[in-house]
């Protein structure tokens, strides 16, 4: 029922949370076997693609999406082009219409945003000469028009996909994914340092494959950058295909020893982070609405008040309980404002106990704190990292 | 050398010094504390023959307690005798070095592939690529130790100078401490002649940052391969405040579609790019010893070595049918590199360049005399070298101030000039004082005010009687 990793809302379902990741893990067995086809000797790809970091993120957490993959690798077996490209072109409508549309691509490139944008710009050069001075109208024609900055940043949106430190080390690297706008959060590493000199060697001796690729890039262009891990998904049985066509031709005995060491050092450190520490890798309010759930469950004979005010408390409480008790009720409470219930466990932010701000400490609490869940961001401006529980006698 | 190259080369050649000169004083918008320590040390030495500290024909300038090589102010002086101590002089010897790296692409590439259109089109590249020329338009020991560096491989690889080869390479290690890790026996000798030379090692190393073995071998190798990251070298720069060109990365983002086909044709024909492939793998190696995350300034020479792929890549699709395409997305792109130097850079950016540091000088020029003493409050760190270089400070009476003081510095007072925060409601009370602070520090009318180009209030100059 409470199972780790946590469950976005986004994911919720008809599915329940264990039936959820049990499909995905079956999914990640049933598409790492069928990536194994691909290749006459089977154990090794198999692996990999088990261990893989990206996939296990993606089957993990985009569990029906990563239905895209098993048929993009079905059509990589049959090396039908057309038909790849009709998948792609389905996976690209599909994410154009499931995606947050703040985070959407295409719309940066409208004749109107463009526009807007070349003028802000133009702006910015004028006021930097204190108004004096303003770029000739036959450079100002080359140097800010539409199509070329619509195909600057078309340009600028697929290199921005080779990023080794978001494939490999999003969180280690932050000073620096950071200027992409990435979050650490929800970037998870898409494959082992060692796997991206293995795919780049696999380019070059297997070339067959660069038109499957072009076609299985396309919906990159659904999404922002952010998104990539997402948007990138068809790409995933390619890159692992060129890092086995390189692994194939080590020697069997070193291959042996260096897998076995990469495996100690990176697999299972990986593994524990994953399963262990979800806050690393996803939004503490995903955290939250698991442990909210538990606590409930362990407590329901008893009256709580769930906070709503980062998120849907209450949707997520039904998803993983299946039924809500009777004497839990979900409200953006304000114990600073209201005078607490008697008998009552109460649920929320920091802030919402006491007067928000910085500093929130629990002996200043209002109502007694029984238990604090440890979070990391602060969801809501001044209302503190962590979720409190508190009880009013 | 060719027919063409004889005719062209020097047009290139004309084409990067004019635009590494242009706007030089405006562009970057101001001096950093790094060029003002360079600058002034260059002054000292010229009048002094001594440092700011009072070491005489040093090596390594203290500046910071971070030891720099001293062979930047040494390059400056001529420049301070020929047009005094302004930006210019001290930003001309990286012009300089930045146009003879151009003429170095060129040797270079002839030397790997031995085809002069390849090589004008690695000069031209590097004269326009975003690291170059940003690079050459500040002064950056690191872009003067990179000329010095290439300069002494070519000697040694094409000519088996050794000995010129050898001098300039331990030049190239005594400018810029990235150097020192290339040419590793010069860190040696560097340590064992001056300790302290190789204390900004202590600071800087990765190894003072990880204590576990198998971190330290993740945040290595993440690192090294930070500094071939696509999205690194042609979109996304480095978040190292003073080392990019807004808006763009190391190098034009159409230049990734050549430098994958030069790469493709490279490795293609390996064998006979040994040389290359080992002076492109190494090159990241004192970029990758630090902690940072791709730090441009350490890893000059392999931008420089990527441009000649780029250039082979280039060479490999240029045909009556691509020229046009090509030169209309390299000039856009060129066009815009230019608009984001010598417009955006200088206006949004000026925040990373201590902008406001002259203008303040100038204020206090004008009122100090008659003063006991001037109380300085600024946020910017190191702000004495600020008063030295903009004032003229006579090197040799500051030397007096400075001999003695311990390392590390704590306090940065000199003669009549104090630098500390200001508490209006008590040093009100104070007599005789002239006070330099930002607005919400001097409450009061004051003698005069500090604005930058947009007419807001940067300082405010108040004196008590």
């Amino acid at each position: 029922m409470l199972v780790t990793p946590p469950i976005d809302p986004s994911e919720v379902t008809f599915i329940g949370p264990l039936a959820l990741r049990i499909l995905g893990l079956t999914l990640l067995l049933i598409n790492s076997f069928l990536f194994s086809k691909l290749f006459q000797k089977k154990l090794i790809p198999f692996l990999i693609f088990l261990i893989n970091p990206w996939s296990v993120y993606l089957h993990t957490f985009f569990t029906f999406q990563s239905l895209f993959i098993t048929a993009a690798i079905i059509l990589i077996k049959k090396g039908n082009k057309l038909l790849l490209l009709l998948l792609a072109l389905l996976t690209f409508v599909y994410l154009q219409k499931t995606l947050p549309k703040d985070y959407l691509f295409l719309p940066k490139l409208k004749p109107a945003n463009l526009a807007f944008e070349i003028n802000e710009r133009q702006k910015i050069d004028f006021l930097a000469t204190g108004k004096t001075f303003i770029l000739p109208p036959v450079i100002r024609k080359i140097t800010y028009n539409k199509p070329m900055l619509a195909l600057d940043k078309i340009l600028r949106h697929f290199v921005s996909f080779i990023d080794f430190e978001q494939m490999t080390a999003p969180l280690e690297s932050y000073e620096i994914v950071k200027l992409s706008g990435l979050s650490p959060k929800g970037n998870f590493p898409m494959f082992f340092i060692w796997e991206v000199p293995l795919i780049i060697y696999g380019i070059f001796i297997n070339k067959k494959l660069l038109p499957f690729i072009v076609i299985l890039l396309i919906p990159i262009f659904a999404a922002e950058k952010k998104l990539f891990t997402q948007t990138a998904l068809l790409t995933l049985p390619v890159f692992l295909y060129w890092e086995i066509q390189v692994l194939e031709k080590i020697k069997p005995k070193h291959l042996l020893m260096v897998t076995a060491i990469l495996f100690i050092v990176f697999v299972i450190h990986y593994y524990i982070t994953f399963y262990t520490k979800p806050l690393m890798y996803k939004s503490p309010e995903n955290y939250y609405y698991q442990e909210i759930a538990k606590w409930v469950n362990k407590n329901e004979d008893k009256k709580i008040i769930v906070t709503t005010m980062f998120g849907p408390t209450e949707k997520m409480t039904k998803y993983y309980l299946s039924e809500i008790p009777s004497n839990v009720s979900f409200q953006p409470f304000d114990l600073n404002k209201e005078l607490p219930q008697k008998n009552t466990y109460y649920i929320g932010l920091p802030g919402q106990f006491l007067r928000h701000g910085k500093n929130l400490t629990a002996d200043r609490s209002l109502v007694p704190v029984i238990e604090i869940i440890k979070g990391e961001d602060e969801l809501v401006f001044e209302y503190g990292e962590n979720l409190w529980i508190g009880y009013q006698k | 050398m060719d027919r063409l190259s004889k005719i062209i080369l020097p047009l290139i050649l004309i084409f990067a010094f004019a635009i590494r000169i242009f706007g030089i004083e405006k562009s970057p918008p101001s001096l950093n504390w790094d060029e003002a320590t360079l600058g002034y040390n260059a002054y000292s030495l010229l009048k002094t023959g001594k440092d700011e500290f009072g070491k005489k024909s040093p090596l390594n300038l203290r500046s910071f307690d971070d030891y720099k090589g001293a062979i930047y102010s040494y390059t400056v002086i001529p420049f301070i005798k020929l047009v005094g101590l302004n930006a210019t002089a001290i930003r001309f010897p990286s012009v300089i070095s930045g146009t003879i790296i151009v003429f170095l692409a060129y040797l270079f590439t002839l030397m790997f592939f031995k085809n002069y259109r390849i090589a004008l089109l690695a000069a031209f590249l590097i004269a326009i690529e975003p690291w170059s020329l940003h690079f050459s338009r500040a002064a950056f020991e690191a872009n003067l130790a990179v000329m010095l560096f290439l300069t002494g491989i070519y000697l040694v690889v094409k000519f088996k100078s050794f000995l010129f080869g050898g001098v300039t390479l331990i030049l190239s290690a005594l400018t810029y401490h990235a150097e020192k890790v290339l040419v590793f026996p010069v860190a040696i000798l560097a340590y064992i002649l001056n300790p302290t030379s190789l204390i900004r090692l202590s600071t800087t190393s990765i190894f003072a940052h990880y204590q576990s073995p198998v971190e330290l071998i993740k945040a290595v190798l993440f690192r090294y391969f930070s500094y071939f990251s696509p999205i690194n070298l042609f979109i996304r720069g480095t978040p190292e405040p003073s080392q990019h060109i807004p808006n763009f990365g190391m190098f034009h983002p159409i230049e990734f579609l050549f430098l994958v086909i030069g790469v493709y044709f490279f490795i293609k024909n390996i064998k006979d790019h040994k040389v290359l492939a080992a002076l492109i793998l190494i090159s990241p190696i004192p970029g990758v010893l630090t902690w940072n995350w791709f730090y441009p300034a350490r890893v000059l020479p392999l931008f420089f070595f990527l441009s000649s792929i780029i250039a082979y890549g280039l060479s490999k699709i240029l045909n009556k049918f691509t020229i046009v395409p090509i030169l209309i997305l390299l000039a856009s792109s060129i066009l815009n590199l230019f608009t984001s130097l010598y417009f955006y850079l200088p206006y949004q950016e000026r925040g990373n360049w201590q902008y406001g540091m002259k203008e303040m000088v100038g204020e206090i020029t004008k009122y100090q005399n008659g003063y006991e003493q001037v109380v300085i409050e600024t946020k910017t760190a190191q702000p004495y070298i600020f008063l030295l270089l903009y004032s003229g400070y006579d090197p040799g009476k500051y030397q007096e101030f400075s001999k003695d003081i311990p390392s590390p510095r704590k306090s940065f007072d000199f003669d009549k000039y104090v630098f500390r925060d200001i508490y209006w409601d008590k040093d009100k009370d104070l007599t005789n004082i002239l006070f330099i602070g930002p607005v919400s520090s001097l409450p009061v009318t004051p003698l005069s005010e500090v604005k930058d180009f947009e007419g807001n209030i940067l300082y405010k100059v108040v004196g008590t009687e």
